[in-house]
Order: C-alpha cells, then sequence, then structure tokens
C-alpha cells in the first residue's frame, strides 16, 4: 500500500483490511510522508517501509515489490491508502493470478458507479482500447492501482517499474505486457476517497492526457526488460 | 598578433585549470576528458589561426568565425546532454539505495521490536504464561501485529496488501 502523507484515511484503510482479510502480511510503503503516516500506520499494526524521501507512487511501488521478492512472496495486492479499494474484493481480485499474471481490479467494468468526465474520461477509454490490443484481453481500467501480481509480475516489476508520473500505472502495465506477462480484469466497484479531493479540474484533466499519451507512446517503443530474461542479482 | 597571443594565454590557462582540478580530485576524469579537449582544440586554434581559416573555407563556411560558433554550440550541446545522462543514472542510483535504506530500516525495526519482546519474556519468564508474550506493558505504539509473524520468507502466506 504505497501512502504519501495519508495520515488522515490510512488508519481506516487498514483497520478494514485487517478486519476483511486478516491473515494477510500488509505493507505500507511510505513514500517520504511529512506527516504522521508512519506513526499511524505502525499502530494500525501494519509493516511500513520508509523510504527516505519522496520518490512518487513508482518509486514506492517498486520498493514494495522488491520487499516482496527479497521475503519471497507469491502474491502480492496493491491497494490505494484512501480507501478507494474495497477490501472485499481483494480475493477476488487475486482470484484472477488463476488465469493470468497480473490481475488489475477494474473501474467501469460492469459494476460500480464510477464516472470520469472530460478529457480524463477520454484518456482512459484509449489508454485502455490502445492496452487491451497489445494484451490481447478487454481492458477498461488500465490506470487502476489495485493490481495484483504474481511471481512473474514481482520479479518483472523489479525490474521495470518507473518513478515518474503516470510510468507507475501506464509505463509499468505496458513494458509488462510487451515483456510476455499475461493480463486480465476482475470487476470491482471503487468507492469515493475517504479523505482529500479527487481533481475534477479541466486543465489538469488536460494535462493528464497529454502525460499519459506520452508515457504509453514511450512504454510502446521502450526496450523488453525480461523478467525471465535477466534475473536480478540477488534472491 | 595580440589576439593570437589572448587566445593563447586563455587556452592554456583552460588546460591548466583542468589538469589542476583533475589533480587535486575535484574532477573525476571521466568528465574531464571533454574540459581538455576543448582547451586543446582552443590552443591549436590559437597558435595556427591559418587552420580555422582554412577549415572553415573547406566546408563552405563565408564568415570563419561561424564555424567556432558552430563548433562552440554543439560542444556545449553535448556537455549539457552529458550531465543530463549522468544525473539520471545519479537518480536511479539514489532510488535503488533509498528502497535498500527502507528495507534495511524495516528489518532493523522488527529486529529491534522482538528482542526487546523477548528481553521482556525471560526477564519475569515465571511471571506470565507463554500465550500472555503478545501483551508486554511499556510498547506503547510498537505494538506487533499478532497476525503476521516475525521472520518473514514464508511462502505460504504469500499475500501482500
Amino acid at each position: 500500500m504505497p501512502a504519501w502523507n495519508e495520515e488522515e484515511a490510512i488508519a481506516d484503510t487498514l483497520r478494514e483490511l485487517r478486519t476483511a482479510l486478516p491473515e494477510v502480511d500488509v505493507l505500507v510503503v511510505d513514500d517520504g510522508s511529512e506527516d504522521r503516516t508512519v506513526a499511524v500506520a505502525t499502530e494500525a499494526g501494519a509493516r511500513v517501509l520508509q523510504l527516505p524521501h519522496n520518490l512518487g507512487v513508482g518509486g514506492a511501488m517498486r520498493a514494495g515489490y522488491k520487499y516482496a521478492r527479497r521475503h519471497d512472496y507469491d502474491r502480492t495486492i496493491q491497494v490505494d491508502a484512501d480507501g478507494q479499494h474495497d477490501p472485499r474484493d481483494i480475493l477476488a481480485v487475486l482470484d484472477g493470478l488463476e488465469r493470468a499474471d497480473i490481475s488489475i481490479g477494474a473501474r467501469f467494468a460492469e459494476k460500480g458507479t464510477y464516472e470520469a468526465k472530460g478529457p480524463r474520461r477520454w484518456a482512459m477509454v484509449v489508454l485502455a482500447a490502445v492496452i487491451s490490443r497489445i494484451a490481447r484481453t478487454r481492458l477498461t481500467d488500465v490506470t487502476s492501482g489495485f493490481r495484483a501480481g504474481n511471481r512473474r509480475a514481482i520479479a518483472q516489476y523489479c525490474e521495470h517499474y518507473p518513478a515518474e508520473y503516470l510510468g507507475d500505472t501506464i509505463d509499468s502495465l505496458v513494458v509488462a505486457v510487451r515483456s510476455g506477462l499475461t493480463v486480465t480484469q476482475v470487476p470491482v466497484e471503487m468507492r469515493p476517497r475517504q479523505a482529500g479531493t479527487p481533481s475534477n479540474n479541466p486543465v489538469k484533466a488536460a494535462i493528464y492526457l497529454l502525460r499519459s499519451f506520452f508515457a504509453l507512446a514511450l512504454a510502446m517503443t521502450r526496450r523488453r526488460v525480461g523478467a525471465d530474461r535477466h534475473r536480478w542479482k540477488e534472491d | 598578433m595580440r589576439t593570437t597571443v589572448f587566445f593563447l594565454v586563455l587556452a592554456l590557462i583552460i588546460v591548466a585549470l583542468v589538469l589542476r582540478l583533475l589533480r587535486s580530485r575535484v574532477l573525476r576524469e571521466k568528465y574531464a576528458l571533454l574540459w581538455i579537449v576543448v582547451g586543446v582544440t582552443v590552443l591549436v586554434l590559437a597558435v595556427f589561426p591559418p587552420l580555422l581559416h582554412g577549415v572553415a573555407t573547406a566546408l563552405g563556411f563565408a564568415v570563419p568565425s561561424n564555424l567556432l560558433f558552430l563548433l562552440g554550440m554543439l560542444l556545449l550541446l553535448g556537455v549539457t546532454l552529458h550531465l543530463s545522462l549522468e544525473l539520471s543514472t545519479l537518480e536511479d542510483e539514489t532510488r535503488v539505495l533509498a528502497e535498500e535504506a527502507a528495507m534495511a530500516r524495516l528489518a532493523h525495526e522488527r529486529l529491534e521490536r522482538r528482542l526487546e519482546r523477548l528481553e521482556a519474556a525471560t526477564a519475569a519468564p515465571s511471571a506470565r504464561q507463554l500465550s500472555d508474550r503478545q501483551h508486554v506493558p511499556g510498547k506503547g505504539a510498537h505494538a506487533v501485529p499478532v497476525a503476521a509473524p516475525e521472520g518473514p520468507g514464508e511462502g505460504e502466506r504469500g499475500v501482500r496488501a
């Protein structure tokens, strides 16, 4: 669970997670928060990986996957700290790993009431269409941060998980697919965030559109980084 | 003639400065090569002014100084690109270091808490039952989740959220 300045929401999210799934190991990756995120998460009983400075969501995610690989986990799932993802859906998303290496908990997939408007919506639709083509499967929500992965996915993410904005979702996914990993999606319902406001500013949405296409274009031309081809030195 | 002397002095100063920085190890040699090239080029052009003129006419430059400007700009472009590349490498390296530092810190903290618990348990073993170990007083915020055992690496509980 990547967290950056989430002291308001993270306690409830963790409590809910522990109630729903007491048997899982919870790792919070603190991305250089300046508030009490670390203290709150530790108190709530999570392991907290504290990055010494802010690396961005992608940076936090790769740190988490490296932890997972080092400690030899079979499966991982990333969940937002703001309570957007319902912990009761976690097992369903994990079940998706039966048929693919990466399983995405997706909005817009029949279930749920999530509505995005304007440029942000267009960006999501086009990105989903393009990545669906590459992955040869129907994906409706490629920017979702609700993603499960098996050992292959963990190794792949350790090799390639850009720290840049949007690299965390689009780029890592596209390169994983191009490296031969399979993807599937599981429809889930997203809830409104527990704290903080989602941005509906049209200018920001337009910038989001441009940046996401740029990230996609870059990811498409990147060299394949095979998780199987060159193994990491550690292990 | 006076400009020749001026450029000669300038070139010598550049070369001397780079060598001095290299000697005192303020500048690493992988960055110095470019600057030595700059110094030597200026030196050569200063000693043989007709060289610039000859090369410029051969390449079709109407004004020889334009060739000089072009070379200067290309060189600066090269230097900035080189620096950007080095910066990217450095950022990647700090990222890896940050990950390693975070993992080492977490491992350390978990060990420390475990040690605290063990010490508390061995200090008064008769006073409490084995099953009470998790409730050692004085741990406050350091309470360890009961569901998550120490010593990660058990593959069968392999789900992380």
